[in-house]
């Protein structure tokens, strides 16, 4: 294992959803969080924080989260940082057309707040 | 065969009993011949008919086709036919105002070999083959047009209740996330009260979200957008996992599990996640109903050309009143202590239909007081139905 995961970047537009998963990677996992509401914003904020791992949305107003990972690619920085959709949409071949995307791990919604971390060091781990 | 024998009195009472009308026209259009159908059709008498032009008799129809059709006979040789369901050629046979009968003729026209210039008209009235065709159109038309209505309408249905779904587990997101988080203590330390509120609260919304799922995957189903992967399944391997899946739970309540092998794998042809579903269903049906202590056996067992695969517990039974409409959406049972409401009632009617998908059975037995044996056949073979070894038609080809 290279280091330990630290700095989470997650692209989310619902405020309450950004809220709860904040405590949960925050308070419960420990993790640094930046908490970006569009594919815009994380776009611009994402050098400067220089997250370990990206945790997007996927259905967002403006860009979604497939093509907001798409852009983020296209900086050699991020061409291989480790990124998680979450999805409210759970059917197999769906999560299976977002991992074709470049994801580790599709995670459904709702998610269970108090395992978030762990299951995402989980997958963190696995791709290590 | 030849009718020398005939004289010319038969072949005029031949001609004139013919059930079609009969012109004959000559060189100028001129009518020459009008059998007695013509004389009961139109009300015109051959005495009447004779000598006048088509035109002089139907004075208000629309002679254009049939002119031409009897100018090429009698000029070129041709011969025509003409019908009134493929043009909008138009001969009203009963030139009578007091005969008001309308047939649709089909004429055919001719030039009569042998003859000088003359030329035949026959006319026969298909206005019932008309009126029947145009019928099957009519009905064939609202058969499609209500075949596209009922696709349309459950097009609409689809993908309302797929937007449905999604934007009530947005809000139910936040719920399960707020009440998971403080059930945790992450936003401090709950006493007693609260910590039954909250968890009431919680389960409560995870029940919701159960709903939500069921609708979501009874309406996948119904609608067959959801894909059934069909290959042959050990049955093992699946009743292993389906155990090892509800153990946890069964310690949980305290019911004890027991998986029954069978002495040789069996297999069947089937949807190993759609079957892991009906057996969870079943399982934590038996459960819920049954008292904590109390087990539940799953077992299998190999019939002539399907396997039959049970789920069976010593609980409280099923009640008659209620086994008509046990697979029907949103009917549950109460249990005997209020230990599990956590049901959506659509248990049951998916795993009715994840079976049916299969050309398998569902069905159970029950004694009240005593306990129920849910089981499931589904055949060994895509070919096999269970209610009938023959092969057959694979349903589930058909299932889109």
């Amino acid at each position: 294992m290279s280091k330990p995961l630290n700095k989470i970047l997650y692209v989310e537009d619902e405020p309450d959803i950004q809220a709860i998963a904040q405590i949960a990677l925050e308070a419960v996992g420990g993790f640094t969080l930046k908490t970006c509401s569009s594919g815009d914003e994380a776009l611009q904020a994402i050098s400067d924080f220089g997250p370990d791992l990206i945790l997007l949305d996927v259905m967002m107003p403006g860009i979604d989260g497939p093509s907001t990972l798409k852009e983020i690619r296209k900086i050699p920085e991020f061409l291989t940082t480790p990124a998680i959709f979450m999805t409210a949409k759970v059917q197999p071949d769906e999560v299976e057309a977002l991992r074709a995307q470049g994801a580790i791990e599709v995670l459904s919604k709702p998610f269970d707040p108090m395992s978030l971390a762990e299951t995402i060091k989980a997958s963190w781990e696995a791709n290590m | 065969m030849t009718c020398n024998n005939f004289n010319t009195e038969i072949y005029e009472s031949m001609i004139a009993q013919i059930a079609h009308g009969i012109v004959l026209l000559d060189s100028n259009m001129q009518i020459q011949y009008w059998n007695r159908w013509m004389e009961q059709k139109s009300g015109i008498t051959q005495k009447d008919a004779t000598g006048k032009l088509l035109k002089e008799v139907y004075p208000n129809a629309n002679l254009l086709r049939i002119d031409k059709a009897i100018t090429d006979a009698l000029e070129k040789g041709h011969s025509s036919s003409l019908s009134q369901s493929f043009s909008n050629f138009n001969l009203n046979l009963s030139s009578n105002a007091k005969k008001t009968l309308t047939i649709i003729p089909q004429i055919y026209v001719s030039p009569l070999k042998g003859s000088d210039e003359l030329c035949l008209l026959q006319i026969t009235d298909v206005t019932a083959a008309v009126t029947k065709e145009c019928m099957l159109k009519s009905i064939a038309n609202e058969a499609q047009q209500g075949r596209q209505a009922a696709e349309n309408l459950s097009q609409l249905k689809s993908s309302f209740v797929a937007t449905v779904s999604h934007e009530l587990r947005t809000p139910l997101t936040s719920m399960i996330g707020s009440l998971g988080l403080i059930k945790g203590n992450v936003a401090g330390d709950l006493n007693n009260a609260q910590a039954k509120l909250i968890d009431v609260a919680h389960k409560n919304s995870e029940l919701l979200l159960n709903l939500i799922n069921s609708i979501l995957d009874l309406e996948k189903i119904e609608s067959g957008t959801i894909e059934f992967d069909f290959r042959d399944i050990s049955i093992t391997n699946l009743l292993e996992q389906a155990a090892s899946g509800i153990a946890g739970y069964g310690e949980q309540v305290n019911i004890n599990f027991k998986l029954k092998s069978p002495d040789e794998d069996l297999y069947v042809y089937g949807d190993y996640e759609k079957l892991m579903q009906v057996l969870n269903n079943l399982l934590s049906n038996a459960a819920k109903f049954s008292q904590p202590g109390q087990s539940v056996t799953i077992f299998a067992q190999a019939r002539n050309h399907y396997v039959r695969i049970g789920i069976e517990d010593q609980g409280q039974g099923i009640p008659d009143s209620f086994k008509a409409t046990i697979y029907d959406k949103f009917t549950q049972l109460d249990s005997r202590d209020n230990r599990n409401t956590s049901g959506t009632g659509l248990g049951l009617a998916i795993a009715k239909l994840i079976t049916d998908k299969h050309n398998g059975k569902i069905d159970f037995h029950s004694v009240v007081g005593k306990g129920t044996t849910f089981y499931i056949d589904i055949p060994t073979s895509s070919e096999l139905d269970v209610d009938n070894s023959n092969p057959q038609l694979n349903k589930h080809q058909f299932a889109g």
